[in-house]
This record gives structure tokens, C-alpha cells and sequence, in this order.
């Protein structure tokens, strides 16, 4: 503990903003990350809901979509969909802030690292996009 | 352009003041000058009373971080010209208690960074006869880290540190994972038992701005991660096989 006198007079103790989230962009970048689990939480809620439906038979998935497309549900979901993209986006550009690989003795760049994910990203949702066309 | 530029720059005397309030200042405007001659300009020809730290004028000391227009910057190497017309307004660090003006306490991390054990740990007891021999790969592997001048810019950007000021915080985990990743370092296992508690490592949720604001580079966010990676397999190694000795 720090003794003060009157060479080493008392400093002033800075404290941060309560809403230290809105100064930057990262941080703001970072708080919308973080909020966005509520997001990812919701659309797995919704999607248990809809795989309980259809163990439910004919009238209850019709049931189900009926209710899904209702005005309130549908902006729900257009909102889940936009912070589901943030959320996978910022989480895929996050691997190069947690490792970068070594290729032949030299370390991969942050673009080289990221690059798999945003690949792997388009080919789920590529094939996943071919089932739900030719359904 | 214009002559002369208003400098805001953060005052705070610790006998009179209770809160830092800002004072302007005209300052030529020339365009080969960093926003360190302007505070020197002030020092020299308005208000001999402003204090900061500076020393070598070209990015090598840490010693003359401060905030710039809200921004963490090393002031020797940041032209007065890139805020031209202006106001521009000069801070010191966030997160660290001001001493006065422009200067902060930085005992905190000078507490920290001897905590992290920051210089090569040799297990095997025996003094070296010669000195020990490192590729230039296993160079490679820990020279970003050594890069670090101890400028707190990285802490002043963090808001983890500014919430909670028990976490380690960015530099003193860079420099230890500089040492973890030294070849002839054997300290890696030491500084895990000391880094892997609750304030250590794991307060950090990897915001990444610390390593935005680095002037030279390196990149503590990595570092935190790379350190909590190693923490989950020792935690899981432990728990799997907990006879198989550390």
C-alpha cells in the first residue's frame, strides 16, 4: 500500500465510463459480439421447438409454421438472422486472435488463418442451401 | 494550412486540483513535428509547469504514451499535422492513477510484470559454460513478444483492465509468453501455476484492442490466448491423469 506525503502527494484515481462500450468501435464490436449469444440461444430454442413439432406429427409442424410466420416472430427472427451472421463472422475472425499456425517453420498471417473458416462457412451453408432448394 | 494549432492538454495538480481539467494552448503548426515538440514547445515557451515523461524521441523508450484525442499513442512518433485544423487533445493513459499532468503510476505493472517471472528460467541447475545456441526459427518463435517497451498503451486501451485492475493485463502476459515460448527458457510450467488463476489469464475476453494500439506490433491478444490454450491442456492433462506427474 502506498504511503503519500507530501513528495508523493495523493494521485487521482481514474475510473472508467459506465458506458465505456459506446467510445470505441471495438469495444462496442465486442459488446454486440457478446450480446449476440442471446441471439444464437434463441434461434437453438426455436429450433428444438421446431424439431419437437415435428416429432408431433402433420398438425402440430403446420401449427408451428403457422405461428412462426406471424408479423412479431417474423422481425424476431429477421433480427436473430442478422446478429447470427455478426456472431459467426466475429467469432471466424477471433481464430487468428487465439493461434496462428505455423506452415513450413513460419507462422500463417491473420488473413491465412481466418481464411479456412470463411471457407468452411460458405460450403456448409452452400450445401445446405442446395437441400433446402431441392426439397 | 494554418499557423498555429490549439493543443488541449490534461492538467492535474495533485495539491490542488481534485479532478484533471483540460488548458488550451497555441502551438505552431509545422509539419515535421510530433505531437511531443508541441508539449515541449509548451514546456519551453508558455508553461514551464507541464509535466511528462519523455525521453528518446523515436519509438524505442514507452515512456511518452499518452492519449490523443481519446486514442493511445506514443506522442514522439504521432504528427501535430494528422489533427490539423484541430483542437487536438493530449491525455494521459487511462486505467493508471494520474501523478500529475500527463505523468501516471505505473507501479501496478511493474508489480505484475516481476510476477510473471519476465527472464529465462533454467530448471536444470547447472551454469551454462557457453552461451546456448537458437536457430533463427526458434527465434522466429518468441520475437514479436521481445518487441514489448513496456509503453502501457496496451493497458490504457483495455477495458478489462480498466473494470477490473487485479488482471495481469496485456504486456506483462505478452512477456511471459515471450519467455514460455525461448527455447532455453524451462519456466513455462511456473509462470502457468501463477497465470492460470482467475485474474491471470482467464479475465481476459479477448476484445483485441490492446493489440490494436501497440506501436510496435505485438500482439498480447494472441498471447492470452495462446496461454489460455496451454492452461486447458494442462487442466485436462491433470484431470485424465492425475498420477502422470506435471
Amino acid at each position: 500500500m502506498a504511503v503519500y506525503s507530501e513528495f508523493e502527494p495523493k494521485p487521482y484515481r481514474q475510473q472508467i465510463a459506465n458506458l465505456w462500450w459506446l467510445e470505441r468501435m471495438n469495444y462496442l464490436k465486442f459488446i454486440l459480439r457478446e450480446f449476440s449469444s442471446i441471439f444464437v440461444a434463441y434461434f437453438l430454442l426455436v429450433t428444438l421447438c421446431m424439431l419437437s413439432a415435428m416429432a408431433g406429427g402433420r398438425e402440430s409442424y403446420l401449427a408451428f409454421r403457422q405461428w412462426m410466420a406471424s408479423p412479431l416472430i417474423l422481425l424476431l427472427n429477421v433480427i436473430t438472422l442478422a446478429f447470427m451472421v455478426f456472431h459467426a463472422y466475429t467469432w471466424t475472425l477471433l481464430v487468428p486472435r487465439a493461434m496462428l499456425p505455423r506452415w513450413h517453420g513460419k507462422a500463417l498471417t491473420e488473413k491465412q488463418t481466418a481464411l479456412p473458416g470463411f471457407v468452411a462457412w460458405g460450403l456448409v451453408s452452400l450445401i445446405v442451401a442446395i437441400i433446402v432448394i431441392a426439397a | 494550412m494554418a499557423d498555429t494549432i490549439t493543443v488541449e492538454v490534461a492538467r492535474f495538480s495533485p495539491d490542488s486540483d481534485s479532478a484533471p481539467h483540460y488548458q488550451s494552448y497555441q502551438v505552431p503548426l509545422r509539419k515535421d513535428w510530433m505531437i511531443l515538440d508541441a508539449l515541449n514547445y509548451i514546456k519551453d515557451h508558455l508553461d514551464g509547469s507541464l509535466t511528462f515523461r519523455w525521453s528518446c524521441r523515436m519509438g524505442i523508450c514507452g515512456s511518452c504514451g499518452m492519449t490523443v484525442n481519446g486514442r493511445e499513442r506514443l506522442t514522439c512518433e504521432t504528427l501535430l499535422t494528422e489533427f490539423a485544423p484541430g483542437p487536438v487533445r493530449v491525455g494521459a493513459l487511462r486505467n493508471f492513477p494520474i501523478a500529475r499532468d500527463l505523468v501516471v503510476d505505473m507501479s501496478d505493472f511493474m508489480e505484475k510484470l516481476s510476477m510473471v517471472k519476465p527472464w529465462i528460467v533454467r530448471k536444470d541447475g547447472t551454469e551454462p559454460v557457453r552461451e546456448f545456441i537458437q536457430t533463427p526459427e526458434q527465434l522466429d518463435n518468441f520475437k514479436q513478444y521481445s518487441l514489448c517497451i513496456n509503453c502501457m498503451l496496451c493497458y490504457s486501451a483495455c477495458p478489462v483492465y480498466g473494470i477490473d485492475p487485479h488482471f495481469t493485463g496485456p504486456a506483462a502476459l505478452a512477456l511471459a509468453e515471450r519467455y514460455n515460448l525461448d527455447s532455453r527458457d524451462q519456466g513455462a510450467g511456473d509462470r502457468l501455476d501463477i497465470l492460470s488463476q482467475h485474474d491471470g489469464i482467464w479475465d481476459c475476453t479477448v476484445i483485441g484492442e490492446c493489440s490494436e494500439v501497440c506501436p510496435k506490433h505485438v500482439d498480447p491478444s494472441l498471447a492470452i490466448q495462446e496461454f489460455k490454450l496451454a492452461a486447458t491442456k494442462e487442466w485436462y492433462k491433470s484431470f485424465l491423469m492425475p498420477w502422470g506427474g506435471k
